[in-house]
């Protein structure tokens, strides 16, 4: 296999088991090589509760930059209010005021770059930490967007500078279809879709092959909480000729290891074959 | 009017599910899927559509290459790394483009063009269950917050037109733009949670968020017999911190055998456990 591969773990739905597939996997790859795992999932990020005596090796901010208008420059001409695409700046010429929402600017840097008096300077704004624990192998690097920001792409974006090119990595997606979900796995080699065999389950999954295709992405299905709908995404799947790589059946014991954080390739010897095979076959699909 | 959303931070708690049930037993409404990027409610209340309008979230821009000078200008000004550079030639990448304008605004040949993208749909429906209005965000968009706000703003006037006492709303898993969208004036949040590790940490999270937003919360925990004693720390959790539990559903296939049919629990199976449940959670919120 390509030794510095990058995998993502990605579902439409939520719940559908990415962070079981992720980090299992992860745990599995690293016993005997580098690897890292990238909790992506700005907004609930779960992996790092999979291992414990973990040391953290590393704990930052994610910022964005925000302007600040000094007062004493400014004359209120309202062309950066005019240019931001995302209404962060209002300025009010007649009272002499620039407000600027720090909410809903986006860290662009363009009304900075056009002041004509140069009136508007960048501070750094955190709206996330980035943190690195290392475990044996393998090291976490988790993002987790601060309460009450709203935008995860650019923790996403801080977090992904994080990686070391050279070592093989595993990312944990977000749920859904939007900008967060592409940011995550626009670069990587290969994408996981972990599906659960339920009509919501289908739906979503159909939706996000329709975002893997359009991003010309190399995937394949794991069908999670495998059941009697299972039959049905098999159909669809194979019509689509998308390759299946393996069910995981809806079991009381896996979802109780589950609910208590522990991983499922350690407990339950069989599932770590199954895992193994699929990194087989993921190498024979890259070729 | 009063306003409900049910959130959960972490995906696949039994939102939707929920949802479905409580759409029927909630009288005098509009229901609102404000998880407008993967939408499963319709799924169940199979909807016939009434209206349906077209969402321009954003603007795209797209460089002209017959214009175009290879100058660099906009490759060095993007943060978001969404200049693509092909020996002489300049794209840009739809899906990393922030959507800011920087390189529209500082191209000195006027080589990009900017322009209004359709970047999801949306609609207003009639079910089994009442009127239903719901969004779909095409794949890869932004905005999910401004069209979650944009829906709900439109079951706002629809419930003042025809009077209704209630909004209920599924909302998104996370707590990111959307789900912020969905809290902006709601007047109680309902939390479904599961007894796993994961579930009560995202839990926490979703509460702070909505406690910042100074909106009221009440917990479901959802299949809670899966591991009794995280329930009971989640319920602990709940009780130091002055939120209600208002309910622990036990697991039960009978959610995914009403999924299976395409029909609520309360629809499908009107007297099991589960649905009497879900009544008295109704009740409650009401």
């Amino acid at each position: 296999m390509k030794k510095d591969i990058k995998i993502a773990v990605a579902s439409g739905k939520g719940g559908t088991g990415k962070t079981l597939v992720a980090t299992n996997l992860a745990y599995l790859l690293s016993k005997n090589k580098k690897y890292q795992l990238f909790d992506c999932d700005v907004e609930a990020p779960d992996s790092i509760i999979f291992f414990s005596s973990t040391q953290k090796i590393l704990e930052k901010n994610a910022n964005i930059m925000i302007p600040e208008i000094n007062p004493d420059k400014c004359t209120y001409c309202g062309l950066c209010a005019d240019y931001c695409e995302f209404n962060a700046i209002v300025i009010v010429s007649q009272i002499k005021k620039a407000i600027v929402s720090e909410d809903l600017c986006h860290g662009c840097g363009l009304c900075s770059y056009i002041c004509p008096v140069n009136a508007i300077t960048e501070k750094e704004k955190p709206i996330g930490k980035i943190t690195q624990f290392r475990i044996n192998n393998l090291v976490i690097k988790e993002g987790r967007l601060n309460i009450s920001e709203s935008t995860p792409s650019p923790v996403i974006r801080s977090l992904k500078k994080e990686i070391e090119p050279d070592n093989p990595a595993i990312y944990d997606a977000p749920p859904g279809t939007s900008c967060s979900v592409i940011h995550t796995i626009h670069d990587v080699d290969f994408v996981i879709l972990v599906a659960e065999a339920s009509p919501f389950g289908f739906y979503d999954m159909k939706l996000s092959i329709e975002v893997f295709k359009k991003l010309n992405k190399k995937f394949g299905v794991i069908i999670n909480k495998s059941g009697e709908y299972t039959d049905k995404i098999k159909e669809y799947l194979k019509q689509e000729n998308i390759k299946i790589f393996t069910e995981i059946p809806y079991d009381k014991e896996i979802a109780h290891l589950y609910s208590e954080g522990k991983l499922i390739v350690k407990e339950l010897p069989h599932y770590k074959e199954k895992f193994m095979e699929l990194i087989t076959e993921i190498e024979r699909m890259l070729q | 009017m009063k306003q409900i959303a049910i959130l959960s931070g972490k995906g696949g708690t039994g939102k939707t599910s929920i949802t479905a049930s409580l759409a029927f037993l909630i009288n005098n409404k509009i229901l609102v899927d404000c998880d407008v990027d993967a939408p499963d409610l319709h799924i169940i209340l199979e909807p016939e559509i009434l209206r349906r309008e077209e969402f321009k979230g954003r603007y795209e821009f797209k460089i002209l290459p017959e214009k175009c000078t290879s100058c660099n200008k906009c490759y060095e000004v993007c943060r978001f790394n969404a200049i693509i550079k092909t020996g002489n030639k300049y794209t840009i990448d739809e899906y990393e483009c922030d959507s800011c304008g920087f390189c529209f605004r500082v191209c000195p040949e006027k080589a990009i063009i900017k322009r209004e993208k359709v970047s999801g749909e949306w609609f207003i429906s009639n079910t089994r269950a009442g009127k239903f209005i719901y969004a779909r965000l095409y794949p890869g968009e932004e905005n999910t917050g401004k069209l979650v706000t944009l829906i709900r703003y439109m079951a706002k006037r629809e419930a003042e037109d025809e009077k209704r006492e209630y909004i209920l709303i599924d909302g998104p898993p996370g707590m990111g733009c959307p789900v912020i969208s969905t809290l902006a004036g709601v007047d109680l949040v309902i939390a479904v949670t599961e007894p796993t590790f994961s579930g009560l940490s995202d839990l926490k999270r979703l509460l702070k968020t909505a406690d910042h937003f100074e909106v009221k919360s009440k917990v479901i925990i959802n299949k809670y017999n899966i591991n009794k004693e995280v329930s009971h720390k989640i319920e602990n959790f709940c009780n130091e911190n002055g939120y209600e539990v208002v309910a622990r559903i036990p697991f039960d296939s009978v959610f995914m055998e009403a999924m299976i049919n395409r029909k609520s629990v309360i629809e499908y199976a009107p007297s099991s456990e589960a649905s009497k449940i879900l009544t008295k959670i109704a009740r409650e919120i009401q």
